[in-house]
């Protein structure tokens, strides 16, 4: 069965997510046994002119889907902020355009230190997706656990594995019904910004695929999703080590220093991670 | 700042990156008890040691339940504990020499290698 590492990236003119790619592709190599990583990419030609491509074993032409006044405030630390168009439409296509059997589809700020997603190929799960996260910093943050406060269990986007069978196919193709009524699903279902969301647009289908309850249509991927959020920083990168500088909370502008070993983050500070890519 | 002031900030920092550094440790041991076998998932902890002990005295062949709820046909009981045990005494050893490490560090640069 073949399987393998799929990545989207679509530029907004404010993030280099190609580079991003690459970054995470050739982390995924490093820690998963040279696995095979293919990309989704509206931007071939670009990626040809500036990177090394021979990182990719499939790289797969798409048109990014936009979305009409999809603006998000990005973060850089603190007290950086900027408005910028959020190109992230297009996820519920990755079933159809992944080359793989079974695939791992990631965002390319996911920052591999391990290898414990390359475990779950073979798994007897259709779909699995994080539902449990962790916040680097100490204090507890809420925002991840339900869509809003009175709606349903949060899923992340980030990182999904699916097989090609029709149950990860009716997961997807609800997905491209929600986004296609996105401002129906948006009020329906109490979410606070109107921006279109991946993370919810998928919890909103597990919702209705579970029966409209909680339930085991996606299978949760081992551990937890460890994240940092755009107002802290990530401060280096060493092998399987990474440091950050953690907001204090209620002290805008201070830090903490922490650093782990050996977990995979996601690092919702893209600016930060695209100046320790170089 | 008052001397004292700014040396119990000082410390109130180095608190904060250790319980950090402490609980992402604790994370990484987690993470390091998960075992996986024909397809399911398996935290290996006390309960688990102890299941399969207990099933052993019975027979070499079981259904264990997963951490996905999902029924997992396991044919060799004995070659599962086996490496049960192994991640075990891996996961349990790299947490405690984690800590030992993370005792002998007395200021924040150290705690997270930025020297």
């Amino acid at each position: 069965m073949s399987k393998g590492y799929l990545l989207i990236a679509h530029n907004n003119g404010a993030n280099d997510y190609i580079k991003q790619a690459v970054f995470c592709a050739e982390r995924i190599k490093k820690f998963c046994n040279n696995a095979s990583v293919s990309l989704i990419t509206d931007s071939k030609k670009y990626l040809h002119e500036n990177f090394d491509t021979t990182i990719f074993d499939h790289i797969i032409d798409s048109k990014q889907q936009k979305f009409d006044n999809n603006y998000r405030l990005m973060f850089d630390g603190a007290l950086s902020s900027k408005s910028v168009q959020w190109n992230n439409a297009g996820r519920d296509t990755a079933f159809s355009l992944s080359p793989y059997e079974e695939t791992i589809l990631l965002d390319t700020d996911y920052i591999f230190s391990n290898n414990i997603l390359d475990k779950c190929f073979g798994s007897v799960n259709d779909v699995m997706m994080y539902k449990k996260s962790k916040y680097l910093g100490s204090h507890l943050v809420e925002e991840f656990e339900r869509c809003s406060d009175y709606s349903m269990e949060f899923y992340w986007a980030t990182v999904i594995y699916f097989k090609k069978n029709n149950k990860a196919k009716v997961l997807f193709d609800l997905v491209s019904h929600i986004r296609e009524n996105w401002s129906y699903y948006n009020s329906l279902y109490q979410i606070s910004s109107r921006n279109f969301r991946n993370d919810f647009a998928f919890s909103i289908a597990i919702h209705m695929l579970n029966g409209m309850n909680r339930g085991s249509f996606v299978s949760e991927l081992p551990c937890k999703m460890f994240y940092i959020k755009d107002q802290d920083y990530l401060e280096k990168i060493q092998e399987d080590e990474m440091i950050f500088l953690l907001g204090k909370k209620d002290h805008l502008g201070e830090y903490t220093l922490t650093s782990t070993q050996g977990l995979n983050v996601h690092v919702l500070n893209k600016k930060s991670l695209e100046r320790h890519i170089g | 700042m008052d001397e004292k002031l700014s040396k119990a900030l000082e410390f109130a920092n180095y608190t904060q990156t250790l319980e950090d550094k402490k609980s992402q440790i604790k994370e990484k041991f987690y993470q390091t008890t998960l075992y996986f076998f024909a397809g399911g998932q398996f935290t290996v902890d006390q309960t688990l040691l102890s299941f399969v002990s207990l099933l052993l005295q019975k027979q070499n062949q079981a259904i264990l339940i997963d951490d996905n709820e999902n029924p997992i046909k396991i044919d060799d009981l004995k070659v599962f504990q086996d490496n049960i045990l192994d991640v075990y005494f891996q996961a349990t050893n790299e947490y405690f020499t984690d800590i030992q490490d993370i005792k002998r560090k007395r200021s924040i640069e150290k705690l997270v290698n930025y020297e």
